[in-house]
């Protein structure tokens, strides 16, 4: 099979670490290539293609309905089974799986289901109890509520607004002088009573607790003394919590039995779902499939090996554009979450240099020395020990699923902020003050040597991304490296030369620079001079944010300090917290923008799209591969 | 730090920090608007977003070299 790939911009060919793939072969081997496909994990389909006209697999019709309806059943029993491992399972070939899923969901309806139900009614029986007996708990008098359910007497039960009642208990006497009325403490403001009068007058008493507000409540079914009532209340709810206790019991053996497999059949279900998933990016004809993607090089011959072992199904290696390729990147533990970083904008183009490494050393420096607290460096590296999964949940929600490992992120600049703490003194501000001293300088007093110190690592920082910019045009060409990238260099020489007070050679450097610049840049690179002035006052922002987070800091410990002990700690509480949440979000975003803005606009071209393989979750399965026939 | 150089201060930062909103507000709804139609586009609106930012670290220097006497 010949294998070319187009040069760029007439540039030395680029080496792709993907390459093209297209598979085609009868329709019938179809549900087999694309489930083994799916299921190796190493085929990136070519995303342009997908509409909702793909490829019809059979068979695979009844599949949402069965996964609609384990989901729901998973979701409900979930919380029944906790703490346990599910053992991992071997998947099952798709026709047994379907009946497999079935006789599950028959099983859940009769064992956990009806189990479940009665568990529910059980808690709404003891509800209703518990009900009953604050309403027997309160009342003023112990009367026999019978003679209140007399056949002669109307009984209204319910509550009503606490200052009401005294006038309520007014207009009875006045207007129904024939009445009982007993009342009780409902909660907060509100009171409940008992009103029983003679049969022919309940109109006229329905339109008195009009009058007041009144709520109706639910009336007891027992009668007898209220002290009695209440006594056999409180039976009947230990009673109840027994039997719930044993229904909860037997719930969650049941769901024991049950959910492992439940789990399991629901990824088996799934992940042939995933092949349906997948044909939307093929094609087909009467007879025959089509489908396009990219298979990292390394992985070309496990490709082709699996599918030769599928009848008629020839796969080609087409000609392609490197823009158009994928970007494949490997990167090791360290240095792999920083990469996030880069893929807010994109992976590197394929050839041009990664920057990632680099990252994992600037990035938490600068986020550092921007918290440079202790206090807040702690709890950053704790929140991101203890916090782990909830906070890659929350970046990858916001960022997209290839935003990595977050809390290692965190973890790393949590330690640089520590020890910039200790190189500025700073415990929560100046909560410390005394008892650690800044090994450096005082940022709220050192302004200067603070500033002075941002603007020196702008100036090398974007001096290391000329450097870069710098090998990567020498492997096109060495003069336009040499006389166009190195011009900044010397730009920056007559800078020293003219502050020393060497004007002439200085002058004389100043126009030979420019004019390489303006020959070999064009003139955007002639007007990138102030440019480059500014992106080194950018990156004053490592001061300037640090001063704040210092600043807010020292103002809740101020605060704190004129409030009382209690109010005091509040403030603390209530302050450093407020400043924790800005310590972390703003060095983030501040850090995330030099890297990209200043640093990066200095050689970094970002590519479309990153290699993300097609693949199936084998969570609760062995991650055998799924042959469909 | 006599009166009119802390009123000029004031002015410095207050004025970049409002050009950096002004700047900023655009860009936001913009990039939100964007975000609405291609949910993955949040990385680049975040980072075009703070881009103005750079105005009111300006203004902060300038304040700061004023206070300083400069």
């Amino acid at each position: 099979m010949s294998h070319a790939v187009k040069g760029g911009h007439g540039h030395k060919p680029v080496k792709t670490q993907v390459s093209k793939i297209t598979v085609a072969g009868p329709l019938k081997e179809a549900s087999r290539a694309l489930s083994a496909l799916a299921s190796a994990g190493i085929f990136h389909p070519e995303e342009g293609k997908v509409t909702d006209r793909g490829l019809e697999l059979e068979g695979m019709e009844d599949l949402a309905d069965r996964i609609v309806k384990l989901k729901s059943l998973v979701d409900l029993i979930g919380p029944f089974f906790k703490g346990r491992r599910v053992p991992k399972h071997q998947t099952l070939p798709l026709k047994d799986l379907k009946q497999k899923a079935d006789q599950l969901l028959i099983k859940a309806d009769e064992h956990v289901i009806s189990l479940l139900e009665k568990e529910k009614q059980l808690n709404r029986d003891l509800e209703a109890l518990k009900e009953d007996l604050q309403v027997m708990t309160n009342l003023n008098q112990d009367i026999d509520l019978g003679v209140l359910k007399s056949r002669n007497v109307f009984m209204a039960a319910g509550k009503m607004p606490t200052d009401a009642v005294k006038k309520l208990k007014e207009d009875l006497v006045a207007h129904l002088p024939e009445h009982v009325m007993i009342s009780g403490f409902w909660d907060e403001g509100w009171s409940y009573a008992f009103i029983g009068v003679i049969l022919g007058n309940s109109d006229k008493l329905k339109q008195m607790l009009d009058e007041h507000k009144w709520l109706g409540i639910h009336i007891p079914k027992a009668s007898g003394k209220i002290s009695e009532i209440a006594d056999i209340l409180k039976a009947q709810i230990r009673a109840t919590e027994k039997v719930i206790h044993q229904a909860r019991s037997q719930l969650v053996d049941a769901v024991a039995s049950l959910y492992p497999n439940l789990v399991a059949v629901l990824e088996m279900l799934e992940n042939y779902y995933r092949v349906v998933e997948l044909a939307k990016y093929a094609r087909q004809t009467k007879y025959a499939f089509f489908l396009e993607g990219w298979v990292p090089k390394s992985q070309k011959v496990a490709l082709l090996k699996l599918m030769q072992k599928t009848d008629g199904v020839v796969v080609k290696e087409p000609e392609f554009d490197p823009e158009d390729a994928p970007v494949f990147i490997q990167h090791n533990k360290v240095s792999k979450p920083f990469y996030s970083v880069l893929s807010l904008v994109g992976p590197p183009k394929e050839g041009k240099f990664d920057p990632t490494p680099t990252l994992a050393l600037t990035f938490p420096l600068f986020f550092g020395m921007m918290v440079g607290d202790v206090g807040y460096g702690v709890l950053i590296t704790l929140m991101a020990l203890l916090l782990k999964d909830q906070m890659n949940a929350l970046f990858k929600s916001l960022l997209g699923k290839e935003f990595g490992d977050f809390s290692k992120v965190l973890l790393i600049s949590g330690i640089t902020s520590i020890i910039f703490g200790f190189l500025f003194g700073e415990v929560f501000g100046n909560l410390a003050h005394g008892l650690l001293r800044p090994i450096l300088f005082d940022r709220l007093e050192g302004i200067v040597p603070l500033m002075v110190s941002s603007a020196v690592i702008g100036v090398v920082h974007l001096n290391f991304g000329l450097l870069i910019k710098f090998f990567q045009e020498l492997a096109h060409s060495a003069t336009h490296a040499i006389l166009g990238v190195g011009s900044w260099f010397l730009l920056q020489g007559v800078v020293v030369l003219l502050a020393l007070g060497q004007t002439t050679p200085g002058l004389v450097l100043l126009t030979i620079s420019v004019i390489f610049m303006g020959k070999f840049e064009g003139i955007q690179g002639v007007l990138e001079i102030p440019g480059f002035v500014s992106n080194v006052f950018s990156y004053m922002r490592l001061a300037a944010i640090g001063l704040a987070s210092a600043g807010i800091a020292l103002a809740m410990n101020v605060l704190a300090s004129m409030a009382g002990a209690v109010a005091g700690i509040l403030v603390l509480i209530l302050g450093h917290s407020l400043n924790l949440v800005l310590a972390i979000l703003d060095p983030f975003i501040q850090s995330t923008r030099l890297h990209l803005v200043e640093f990066g606009g200095k050689f970094y071209t970002p590519a479309r799209r990153h290699y993300t393989p097609f693949s199936i979750s084998n969570k609760f399965t062995g991650g055998e591969m799924i042959w469909m026939d | 730090m006599d009166g009119l150089t802390a009123i000029g201060v004031g002015i410095t930062l207050g004025l970049s920090a409002i050009a950096t909103a002004l700047a900023e507000s655009s860009i936001g709804s913009a990039a939100i608007g964007a975000m609405a139609e291609k949910e993955e586009l949040f990385g680049k609106g975040l980072v075009l977003t703070v881009i103005p930012e750079t105005i009111v670290i300006f203004g902060f220097v300038i304040a700061l070299l004023m206070i300083m006497g400069v």
